[in-house]
């Protein structure tokens, strides 16, 4: 997909702004699964995003620089017995292109029959 | 119950992960397969997580193939396309082509399916090269993202994977041995020249290999040869094209589907058993007196001796003239002939009405209107004997004269 350069797609901002939201409330870095549910509950989703989407776009993000990760320490994983985490954490510059994007794109108020347009 | 739902979602999900990852260039594919396996590991033991995890991993599967598949189509191909030469002395190079292999192999397959068709022409064998082909596009189309060589053309795979599908839908009404070979002889050609093309596109007077180990590389390395590492001129697939790609393809999928029903329709099948031919085989199965019932042909044959108004083979239809009951061969039924007036044992005697018929099939006694029905029979030089089911003449006195023997040489 050929976009202007810089811009992000909706699904995109919501990964930035979940990023940003949970760095706020204490949680710097997130792994993917950790993601997806807050976004699931920050756009109050029927279901969890797709793998498919959301790995891809995490993915891009980084090649964009607005987000940064690391594979968590191996010790850490094992001694919790689980696969290791892939953190990420939004970069300064994921914070910049944000803010730059504000304010927030507010869907246009739906008209209903009968009703005249507010001028 | 829920437990097992739960793994079996996962391993679809790890398994579907697996195989849009396979082949990749890089630690790409393992990466992404253990981000996932943390995901749904984080998912399982997530207490907040609700009830029916197991439906909403497999959602999330689901929702996101159809991004993984275009990822893996259009974007896959370009990410890891580039090409490693190591300089190994003077003149002399080494080139990574990883595509090497596949092409040596399809081209290795090819050839010896063309030989298996010329020895024994298989049954369908066109569907059968068709569906090999489309097997091998398919893995070749999903290799090209390990391809390295210097390939700014638009990939050959699809214009292959397309054929190959239009052969499956040609190949199942059309039943040949020859036509497969139609189609494996230009695909192995095709298969050739894309193996050869692989091994020409490498720098000129290197040696090309198909995998170079970090080991072998850092050996070189400290050795003082040179190792190069470039990007080849990546292609990209328009939006334009795919959906232009995609339309052509779907006419020509329905135009396809549709003059398949109507040949399928119009195709004759190889009429077997009653109604076509049958064979019942050599002459030398059935000594002079006997009476044979060939149940698929359901008819009688009779080889009759000179006494009983031979030589010569019939095939009497088993249909009683009467009312249709089948007629048995009663060995041991005795009666008297009203028109030699001898007792004789053994007459074809239908069961339901007691019509009566003798070795040829003539009408002795009975209600029935008249002798037991002949079948056109035929025998070959060499002695193979062919019923034609289909043709089949009213009996008569005279079904004696119709016995066939066999052709003089």
């Amino acid at each position: 997909m050929r976009r202007k350069a810089g811009s992000i797609v909706p699904f995109e901002r919501a990964v930035i702004e979940a990023g940003v939201e949970l760095h706020a409330s204490g949680t710097p870095e997130f792994h993917g699964y950790l993601l997806a549910r807050h976004i699931k509950d920050a756009t109050s989703a029927r279901n969890l995003t797709a793998y498919g989407t959301l790995y891809k776009a995490l993915d891009r993000l980084q090649n964009a620089g607005l987000l940064e990760s690391r594979w968590e320490n191996p010790e850490a994983a094992a001694s919790d017995n689980r696969p290791r985490r892939r953190l990420y954490r939004v970069t300064a510059n994921g914070h910049a292109v944000l803010a730059q994007q504000m304010p927030a794109v507010v869907p246009a108020p739906r008209l209903r029959l009968n009703e005249e347009p507010v001028s | 119950m829920s437990a097992i739902v739960l793994s079996l979602a996962v391993l679809i999900t790890k398994a579907w992960t697996h195989v849009f990852t396979l082949g990749l260039a890089g630690d790409f594919g393992k990466a992404r397969r253990e981000q996932v396996a943390s995901d749904l590991w984080e998912q399982a033991h997530d207490a907040t997580a609700g009830r029916a995890v197991a439906f909403s991993v497999l959602s999330r599967l689901v929702r996101g193939m159809p991004a993984d598949i275009a990822w893996r189509v259009f974007v896959a191909p370009r990410l890891h396309r580039q090409r490693l030469t190591v300089n190994l002395e003077e003149g002399r190079a080494m080139s990574v082509q990883p595509g090497l292999p596949f092409g040596v192999g399809a081209s290795g397959i090819g050839w010896a399916a063309t030989l298996a068709f010329l020895i024994t022409p298989v049954s369908h064998s066109l569907a059968y090269a068709g569906a090999g082909l489309a097997l091998i596009a398919l893995i070749g189309w999903l290799l090209e993202a390990r391809d390295t060589g210097d390939d700014a053309k638009p990939s050959a795979w699809p214009p292959v994977l397309a054929a190959s599908i239009a052969a499956i839908a040609l190949g199942v009404p059309f039943d040949g041995g020859q036509l497969g070979l139609a189609l494996s002889i230009p695909a192995t050609l095709a298969f050739s020249s894309i193996a050869l093309r692989t091994l020409a596109s490498r720098p000129q007077g290197s040696i090309a290999v198909s995998s170079v180990s970090p080991e072998v590389l850092q050996r070189h390395a400290l050795a003082g040869d040179a190792i190069v590492l470039e990007r080849t001129a990546d292609h990209r697939v328009s939006r334009r094209t795919v959906l232009q790609g995609s339309a052509w393809l779907g006419i020509g999928a329905v135009l396809a589907a549709t003059g398949g029903v109507i040949v399928d329709f119009l195709w004759q099948r190889n009429v077997q058993g009653f109604g076509g031919i049958v064979a019942a085989g050599n002459i030398s199965k059935y000594p002079p007196g006997s009476k044979t019932k060939i149940t698929a042909g359901k008819f009688w044959l009779v080889h009759l001796t000179p006494e009983q108004g031979g030589p010569g083979f019939l095939a009497l239809w088993q249909k009683c003239p009467h009312l249709g009951c089948t007629v048995p061969w009663e060995p041991n039924f005795s009666f008297k002939d009203a028109v030699t007036n001898e007792t004789k044992r053994g007459w074809f005697r239908c069961p339901c009405h007691q019509s009566t018929y003798d070795d040829v099939g003539v009408r002795v006694f009975g209600p029935a209107p008249r002798s037991m029905d002949r079948m056109a029979l035929t025998i070959a030089p060499d002695g193979e004997i062919e019923v034609d089911t289909g043709t089949i003449e009213k009996g008569a006195v005279d079904n004696a004269a119709s016995a066939v023997t066999m052709p003089q040489t």
